[in-house]
């Protein structure tokens, strides 16, 4: 064979990676910066690392610092796990909010809520949650099966999901105490502020075991933009893919879920939006998709600080108002398109 | 040497025999056709090739080693797998899809090199795909998108590539192509095992048929022994055209057999 023509593998993610990695520490930062308190630039530095007043210490590292890191956290969590999962399932539909994951990890930490282990056993609140998505993930594999088209996928989310509600109006209906009643509400919708590090380290653990699953599958997704037969005889072994990408998802979200309640669509629209962008690969997607999960979370958060509203937004009624629409368009897209 | 042996190899589905007792081999610059009527166990034959199966009895040689006993990713990088309808969920380019062929070259942690670029090259053109690398795969005709998963499956390298009907939905000029491009791949060096409906294709393309029918081999040998009058009527219920064109020669099935019309030729 003669004069190979080069050929252009569209290997690099390019500057894709590093904007998006410089974006989120952008917001990182913007994060640590809004607030009721206007503090300077040095303020903040000395209010992390010392030297500052109690005030402003406490603002920083009890505050503002948790609300950022928790965001960081668990939109990563959030953007990684949905292309994770739209991978495993070849659906640009999947995610781990659609899928029941998110719903049965708020029941899972709802009933943490309700029998009060939450204030016996700080660690029963994520646990229950991680309990609850894998349950979820496991019931969605068995109804919707391996080869699952978009129509199983999505009925079995939605019935797995109205389980969850199910369960959660449940829990809300027996709740003796109006108190216990509105501790459920309020941490069913959705939110990074009133935490504190200690959630951090709490979540970390599950979350980062969870990102190391589902990041090893990187090659793996790859392989499943072909059909199981062939991934398979490009050397992956498909089950143990599938455990892992459905136990990380579990762990990961489960933790997410627990801390910060219920935040939908993030892990829907991240993947989505920026697939075109490193050439449609299941495989790179998700470091990007982690990074503008974060960017994204990030971003809603500090929307809904700024939002001039009498009581703050809850982030996850932001994200949900915001991202239903695009889920809408996103199914008309699909429908057009298979029509 | 041979590359894959099969020997007494059988496998049942829920207590019916798919395939008994075959036993066959492939070497390098082999062309084996695996032909035979519907539900004769090809594709099955194949999957089994490929090790994405195990056998219940016989065994299964790649190498001399237990086709079992490879590590997954050293028998990827041997043996490629073409399935019947080959189909990518996400609309990746021409080269992005032939570069997935490179993964069990790549580990976790690799960039791919120069030298995956130059198998990717290679296998492109050898599909005869190189114009086309940079097209997004939802923009290809149905030949173009069959000769860029041929493509994929060649970019491994492989020593042995198996494929499942691989012109079952092409027009002939696309199939003969595909065809042509098998051939150069069998003419370099490389095995392959093809399953093929097209009994014209089989006979003029392939150094060996192997005839299935009903699970077991009837018969296996060059086309010319293999197609013979009689077992084109008891196996496919047909009657053929053999002919000769160009010094090759070829069978084309002409008639369909009535019941108890057996033998009668044109």
């Amino acid at each position: 064979m003669t004069a190979i023509p080069a050929i252009r593998i569209p290997a690099r993610i390019g500057w894709t990676l590093p904007l998006l990695g410089a974006a989120v520490l952008a917001a990182f930062f913007l994060s640590l910066a809004i607030g009721s308190a206007p503090l300077g630039p040095a303020a903040m530095l000395a209010g992390l690392f010392g030297g500052a007043d109690e005030t402003t210490t406490i603002i920083m590292r009890e505050i503002r610092l948790p609300r950022a890191a928790l965001g960081l956290l668990i939109g990563a969590t959030l953007g990684l796990s949905g292309s994770g999962m739209q991978g495993l399932f070849r659906n640009p539909l999947a995610e781990p909010g659609i899928i029941g994951a998110s719903s049965l990890a708020a029941v899972g930490a709802v009933l943490a809520l309700y029998f009060g282990l939450y204030a016996a056993f700080t660690l029963a609140l994520p646990l229950c949650g991680i309990a609850g998505a894998l349950v979820a993930v496991l019931l969605l594999h068995v109804i919707a099966g391996r080869d699952s088209d978009v129509l199983v996928l999505i009925l079995a989310g939605v019935a797995i999901s109205s389980l969850g509600g199910a369960l959660v109006a449940l829990a809300i209906n027996l709740s003796a105490s109006p108190y216990a009643v509105s501790e459920i509400v309020f941490w069913l919708m959705g939110s990074l502020a009133e935490r504190s590090l200690e959630h951090f380290w709490l979540a970390m653990p599950f979350i980062l075991a969870g990102w190391i699953l589902i990041a090893s599958t990187a090659r793996a997704l790859d392989a499943l933009s072909l059909d199981d037969a062939t991934a398979e005889s490009l050397g992956f072994a498909l089950s143990g893919v599938r455990l892992r990408l459905i136990v990380g998802t579990a762990l990961a979200v489960g933790a997410s879920v627990s801390v910060s309640g219920s935040i939908g669509f993030v892990g829907l629209v991240v993947p989505h939006l920026l697939r075109p962008l490193v050439g449609h690969r299941p495989g790179r997607l998700l470091p990007a998709s982690a990074l503008g999960g974060a960017l994204l979370l990030l971003l809603a958060d500090i929307a809904v600080r700024l939002m001039p509203t009498a009581t703050e937004l809850r982030l996850g009624v932001v994200t949900a108002l915001v991202g239903v629409p695009f889920f809408l368009m996103l199914v008309l897209k699909t429908r057009r398109r298979t029509s | 040497m041979t590359l894959l042996a099969l020997r007494n190899v059988s496998l049942s589905r829920g207590g019916r025999p798919v395939l008994e007792d075959i036993g066959f081999g492939a070497a390098a610059g082999d062309l084996i056709g695996v032909i035979g009527p519907n539900g004769a166990g090809k594709s099955t034959l194949l999957r089994l090739m490929a090790g994405l199966s195990r056998p219940d009895r016989g065994d299964i040689k790649l190498e001399d080693r237990d086709i079992g006993d490879w590590p997954r990713r050293d028998r990827a990088r041997r043996i490629a797998y073409l399935p019947q309808h080959p189909d990518c969920h996400w609309p990746i380019t021409v080269a992005g899809l032939a570069d997935l062929g490179r993964l069990p070259h790549r580990g976790f942690w690799d960039r791919p090199t120069p030298g995956d670029a130059a198998a990717v090259a290679a296998a492109l053109a050898l599909a005869d795909m190189g114009h086309l690398a940079d097209r997004r795969l939802d923009r290809l005709s149905g030949g173009e998108a069959a000769r860029a998963h041929l493509a994929r499956a060649l970019a491994g390298t492989p020593a042995l590539l198996l494929a499942d009907e691989p012109v079952a939905d092409l027009d002939p000029s696309h199939a003969l192509s595909v065809m042509d491009h098998l051939r150069r791949f069998a003419g370099q060096g490389g095995a392959v095992a093809v399953v093929l409906h097209d009994l014209s294709l089989a006979s003029r393309y392939c150094d060996r048929l192997v005839l299935l029918n009903a699970g077991r081999i009837a018969a296996a040998g060059p086309p010319g022994a293999v197609l013979t009058r009689d077992r084109l009527a008891d196996i496919y219920g047909i009657s053929a055209v053999h002919g000769e064109f160009e010094d090759e020669s070829y069978v084309v099935p002409w008639k369909a057999n009535g019941p108890g019309d057996g033998g009668a030729t044109p």
